[in-house]
């Protein structure tokens, strides 16, 4: 079928990506005169028998190749064609053909899974905000609200500490203990109603550095040039690396855990504080500036960089593990 | 009402956040109308929801028994 021209009135145009030359989902109806070709835009939901009858029987001109498509993204459609007859209208045979392809490319609309592999509608990832709702399985504590509040929090509270120790299982397990008796003894001083969590978070921090002060090993990186606009632009730049190798498709999917504590593990500090407590912790980017004690900008840029080193990494993991040999063979 | 799609750079500088719902609501709805005509950005948000499903995967570690037994009972000792 013929391009045909777009209506930049109405159909939303992407600019860069060569995208939204039409509208979709929308049903295009083609009618071929002898010489010529005469379309049709139509927005789905209509009535399609009813509208392709009436515009074949408009024609005047027979015979005539009617067409019927659903338009999906990037110009992606569903199209089935009819010779009709010389009295211009169409066999029965093929107009049960074109509906059930209408029908047909309706279902495929539904199902969201057209070409681009759009399985789920984009939205953003769920976040736990909430404590877990199992039930503490030993008695309650005497401090009214801990065992409720506070305890549920301790396998969160334990894998931030995991990495901030660098995986060391004694030290974690001496920061996490640390930090429970703190809150407990400092339980009056948790607000109602604040973010128990991330109370528990800075607590956890807090004696991480105190104890990084007196051993001072911890290593930092410098902000001076942090900018989160051109540090988000590593979404781009990890998947393009990706793609280039082939791997876009498999890599998250076929990676070990432990290749990602470890490349967490290998991360500066200061980006791996931020990249643990919003991928692993949970914690929203203001949540995790009063944690830190860092302004939201810099939570933003250290948390991009960290991501992309973190898959970048994760790349090079696969490379090794001869991830993209198998994705090229 | 349709509207003027925002270009693939602004909802590759969006991306993360909108992932992390930390977009205001007009600009998630901006990025999520594109993501769900454009066939460059789909596929790098399709990228990224991989990556967060693997730290949700890695992230479901629960603390070792012995290590939760301990606290709990330094915790009951600072109670006596």
């Amino acid at each position: 079928m013929a391009a045909v021209p777009a209506r930049e009135d109405e159909n939303p145009s992407c600019g860069r990506c060569d995208y939204g030359k039409w509208p979709w989902p929308s049903l295009r109806i083609a009618v071929h005169p002898p010489s010529g070709n005469r379309f049709e835009n139509l927005p789905v939901g209509g009535s399609p028998r009813d509208t392709w009858v009436s515009r074949t029987l408009k024609t005047g001109a027979k015979p005539a190749t009617l067409s019927v498509a659903i338009n999906g993204p990037h110009n992606q459609n569903n199209e089935t064609s009819s010779r009709v007859e010389g009295d211009g209208r169409l066999p029965a045979m093929s107009l049960e053909s074109i509906m059930q392809r209408l029908r047909d490319a309706f279902d495929m609309l539904n199902r969201r899974d057209p070409v681009i592999g759009m399985n789920e509608p984009p939205a953003p990832r769920p976040r736990r905000d909430d404590a877990p709702t199992e039930k503490p399985d030993h008695p309650a504590l005497e401090k009214e609200g801990f065992s409720e509040e506070a305890l549920p929090w301790m396998d969160a509270v334990h894998r931030f500490a995991m990495r901030l120790t660098h995986s060391d299982q004694e030290r974690a397990a001496d920061l996490v203990q640390d930090t429970f008796l703190k809150a407990y003894r400092s339980w009056h001083q948790f607000e109602r109603g604040t973010s128990c969590r991330s109370w528990l978070f800075t607590i956890c921090k807090n004696t991480h550095l105190k104890i990084l002060d007196e051993a001072r090993t911890r290593r930092e990186i410098t902000d001076a040039d942090l900018d989160a606009d051109v540090d988000a632009m590593g979404v781009l730049e990890v998947h393009e690396h990706a793609k280039s190798l082939q791997l876009d498709g498999q890599l998250f999917d076929s990676t070990l855990d432990r290749h990602v504590v470890e490349a967490i593990d290998a991360l500066p500090d200061d980006y791996r504080d931020v990249l643990v407590l919003s991928d692993l912790g949970d914690l929203n980017y203001a949540e995790i500036s009063q944690v830190l004690d860092i302004p939201i900008g810099t939570v933003k840029s250290r948390l991009f960089r960290a991501r992309r080193r973190l898959q970048e990494q994760l790349i090079d993991y696969a490379a090794d593990v001869g991830l993209i040999q198998d994705a090229s063979a | 009402m349709k509207r003027d799609m925002i270009p693939c750079d602004v909802v590759v500088q969006r991306l993360w956040a909108f992932i992390d719902g930390e977009l205001d609501p007009v600009s998630e709805d901006q990025v999520r109308e594109h993501l769900e005509m454009c066939n460059r950005c789909y596929p790098r948000y399709d990228f990224q929801r991989a990556y967060f499903r693997l730290m949700e995967k890695v992230a479901a570690q629960p603390v070792p028994d012995e290590l939760r037994s301990r606290i709990f009972e330094s915790l009951l000792a600072e109670t006596e």
